[in-house]
């Protein structure tokens, strides 16, 4: 467990979450400090975005507290926790696809929309992530490599105290993707967690690796360390039965 | 009290007559994605085919109801084939279909009010005798309207439980793509869906006909009706959209107990928003 | 020439429907059948400010918004409980048939079938607003103010926040955007300018009674905004202003008066269904995102003249 800390960036608390009777998250902890990029891992139906779901406010946990900087976010609604600071990206991308790229990018600055400030600040952020050329182009006419890039300067742009990017890399091409981890490497002091598949973009990005599985946390450490263990590489890529490996761990763990 | 019951009985069966309606209406909208207001239209067709043939031309009944099935699945194919068909293929959305078929609906209200005026046709008052039972009225028209809406429900959830088309129906409105996975022709069985929730518009309006009068503007109505029971009801669920239709009769048959006869239709569609408030998906919520 | 003004002033209450549902369907993604409805609301609370109180056309335009808009309230709220856009729908016929029965019904204040006649010209600072040119000029004055209006609305933050919602609800929300807070307010503020058209057709026509305010009144902005093309700055005013000239030219045409409403309506009907079915970006082209929307699969079809 990482150490206690007064008012982290974000931290889950004892979350559990069934659908109809199967437990999909159980006793989930993590804190995010704020120190590097977080990555979620885990097989697929690990429960990695449907924590991200629980977190943002889209799901509502069986057990369990979400906070941000010593605010309860449980029980907001999802606008309300953006309001919080806490923004997240969604691995269907969900861009306004009737937008112009533009447009996605200044939904939700509410007044400030027209200020020279907001509008020079959109233009830099276009700019950074190689978007400016598409900026009145249609969301839904995008490449896949720029709509991902949209769907992280949709979030950039409200300054989030913590953001949460599923699968920020998945079926990128290389220069959309070194776009992307400039970009994300550069905002040091951003709280970020990712949810990724691809683990070269892991060892690229994320400095800490929380592994899990069936619902659970099975293991939470620096990057290198766990994704050197064999144990979760065997879980990861399904060899030997993956939920027997993870209460085994688990049972370690304890 | 004994008037509060006729009116209740009086409700009730109208409600059946309304169920019949809102039940097709469900059961296309749930397995073809049609916003089928012109059911409404349907609705009329049928009704003045009826009156065509066994009023205005003294044809037996049977005749009649058989002349109303013909019209009523024809109108429907040719609104299918020159509207829907291309929408379905082109994949557009729930809005565009409502408004394609709310213009059709026009249309055939419309041309029905030339040919046919805009008052309502003549019809025997026949069905309107009945018998009383211990001070209760009961119309003839009650009992044939609650026993085709009795008889036809059960065929139709035999139909859908224990015929293969059947089951393969409720698997489309759960799944499309899994039906096409098996390669079944998905166009046939949103067809066969429209087809017999055309079908039963044929009854509803022939009944109506008898004991409301038969007018133009029935067909908006009574498909404002059916589009509520359907929402009301929990989108895709049959049973849910025939029950809201039955209570919708039956509110608005009781609400004349308290208040002026005007208002019952208002009464009944303020109990919609009252739902709509408590359970905003309707009563039997869907799974999707 | 009395019957040339009165089809502009017509004209133009129906130009301010047509804009008024187009904020609607066009930015809100909202479908409305009860547009009409709110039409009425505005020509019975002009009525009644004009009979019982004063003439003054100001006090029934800002009278009639405020009217129109509350009364969708408990429309509205029920209705975006859910999130599916049949509910919305739905309730809209459903609430056109309550309000549609209270004008007709509610005797001691709308005068039921018979309606409401007799008041009195109505006035801007104690100069007689006529119909005839001076109600022209006002109309004019009121459908510019109207379009800027809404024109404004549709690309402040608050209508970029709306077409957001509409496109992706769940995106928007976790952008911090209310989504629902915003539907119930854009409901209010289109069914406001709803009954603003009432007003002028109350000062035109004389009277009011419930047969103006129909479903059939729904169906023909519903023609006119889909024939024009939803979403785009000309398609609701070139649809209406056609909707309008058609019948208003045939009624020089010898058709037996019986049959003229019908046949109207009749065309009115094909016009929607063949232009959603053939033409859905309707005559003007439309913005290419509300066809987009209409039109999703067929995004390589992108005709010239579609820059935005």
């Amino acid at each position: 467990m990482s150490e206690i800390q007064n008012n982290p960036p974000l931290q889950v608390v004892g979350a559990s979450m069934s659908f109809g009777g199967v437990k999909v998250l159980t006793d989930v902890d993590v804190t995010i400090d704020g120190d590097g990029i977080v990555a979620l891992v885990g097989p697929n139906g690990a429960g990695k975005t449907t924590l991200f779901n629980v977190i943002c406010g889209a799901l509502k946990p069986t057990h369990g507290e979400v906070s941000s900087f010593g605010e309860t976010l449980s029980g907001l609604s999802a606008e309300a926790i953006a309001g919080h600071g806490v923004y997240r990206t969604f691995q269907d991308l969900r861009l306004f696809r009737s937008l112009s790229v533009r447009e996605n990018v200044c939904v939700g600055l509410g007044r400030t929309l027209r200020k020279r400030s907001t509008i020079e600040k959109v233009d830099a952020l276009l700019e950074e992530l190689d978007l400016a050329q598409f900026e009145k182009v249609r969301a839904r006419d995008l490449a896949h490599g720029a709509a991902k890039l949209l769907t992280v300067a949709r979030v950039l742009i409200h300054d989030p105290k913590v953001l949460l990017l599923d699968e920020p890399g998945a079926g990128m091409d290389i220069q959309s993707y070194e776009r992307l981890a400039a970009a994300l490497k550069r905002r040091t002091d951003l709280p970020l967690v990712l949810v990724e598949h691809n683990l070269d973009t892991v060892r690229d990005l994320a400095s800490r690796v929380v592994f899990l599985d069936g619902g659970r946390v099975i293991a939470d450490g620096p990057t290198d360390e766990i994704l050197s263990r064999d144990d979760l590489a065997a879980v990861y890529f399904g060899r030997g039965g993956g939920s027997g490996v993870a209460t085994d761990i688990a049972k370690d763990r304890e | 009290m004994t008037l509060f019951l006729s009116l209740a009985v009086g409700g009730l069966a109208s409600g059946c007559l309304y169920a019949l309606v809102a039940v097709g209406f469900s059961l296309i909208f749930g397995m073809t994605r049609i916003f089928h207001v012109s059911q409404g239209g349907v609705f009329l067709v049928a009704g003045y085919a009826y009156y065509w043939v066994s009023i205005d031309h003294h044809r037996p009944i049977v005749v009649g109801i058989i002349a109303s099935i013909i019209a009523s699945i024809a109108i429907g194919l040719l609104i299918y084939v020159l509207v829907y068909r291309r929408m379905l293929n082109s994949n557009r959305e729930f809005f565009s279909l409502f408004i394609g078929s709310f213009g059709v609906l026009v249309v055939i209200q419309n041309v029905i009010s030339m040919m046919f005026g805009v008052a309502p046709v003549p019809f025997p008052s026949s069905l309107l005798d009945g018998v009383h039972a211990g001070g209760v009225q009961i119309t003839y028209g009650d009992m044939v309207g609650v026993a085709s809406a009795v008889v036809l429900t059960v065929l139709m959830a035999w139909f859908l439980r224990y015929t293969v088309a059947g089951t393969r129906l409720r698997a489309l409105s759960d799944n499309p793509e899994l039906v096409r996975d098996y390669g079944l022709d998905i166009n046939r069985y949103r067809l066969l869906a429209y087809t017999l929730g055309t079908i039963l518009a044929v009854p509803g309006a022939i009944i109506y006909a008898y004991t409301q009068g038969l007018s133009p503007a029935a067909g908006p109505d009574i498909v404002t009706i059916a589009i509520v029971a359907c929402v009301a009801g929990g989108v895709g669920s049959l049973v849910g959209s025939g029950l809201v239709a039955l209570g919708y009769g039956l509110i608005s048959g009781i609400a004349v107990y308290w208040f002026p006869g005007a208002w019952s239709e208002a009464i009944a569609f303020v109990a919609f928003f009252i739902l709509l408030l408590v359970r905003p998906d309707g009563l039997f919520e869907s799974a999707r | 020439m009395a019957y040339f003004e009165t089809v502009v002033v017509l004209g133009i209450a129906s130009i301010i429907l047509a804009v008024s549902l187009d904020l609607l369907i066009g930015v809100a993604g909202l479908f409305s059948a009860a547009v009409g409805v709110f039409y009425g609301v505005g020509a019975y609370v002009a009525s009644l400010i004009w009979l019982h109180w004063t003439s003054d056309l100001v006090v029934a335009l800002i009278a009639a918004f405020i009217a129109g808009g509350l009364l969708a309230i408990p429309f509205v709220v029920p209705a975006l409980r859910s999130k599916k856009d049949v509910t919305f729908v739905v309730a809209s016929l459903a609430f056109a048939s309550i309000v549609g029965e209270v004008f007709a019904s509610w005797n001691s204040v709308t005068g039921g079938y018979t309606g409401l006649y007799g008041f009195p010209i109505a006035t801007v600072f104690n100069i007689q607003i006529s119909p005839g040119l001076p109600l022209v000029i006002a109309s004019v004055i009121l459908v510019v103010i109207v379009i800027a209006g809404k024109e404004l609305l549709a690309r402040s933050a608050w209508g970029l926040d709306l077409r957001a919602t509409r496109d992706d609800e769940r995106a928007a929300s976790s952008l911090g955007v209310r989504g629902s807070w915003l539907r119930i307010q854009v409901a209010v503020v289109a069914s406001g300018m709803a009954a603003l058209a009432g007003v002028l057709y109350a000062a035109q026509v004389g009277y009011v009674d419930p047969s103006s305010f129909t479903l059939g009144e729904s169906e023909l902005i519903a023609a006119m905004v889909v024939l024009g093309g939803l979403g785009s700055f000309y398609g609701p005013v070139v649809g209406a202003i056609l909707l309008t000239a058609i019948p208003a030219g045939l009624t020089f045409v010898t058709i037996d008066p019986a049959y003229l409403g019908l046949i109207e309506q009749t065309a009115f009907g094909l016009i929607i269904v063949i232009i959603i079915v053939v033409r859905p970006e309707g005559i003007m082209g439309g913005l290419g995102r509300v066809r987009a929307r209409l039109r999703p699969l067929e995004i390589s079809r992108r005709r010239g003249g579609d820059s935005v």
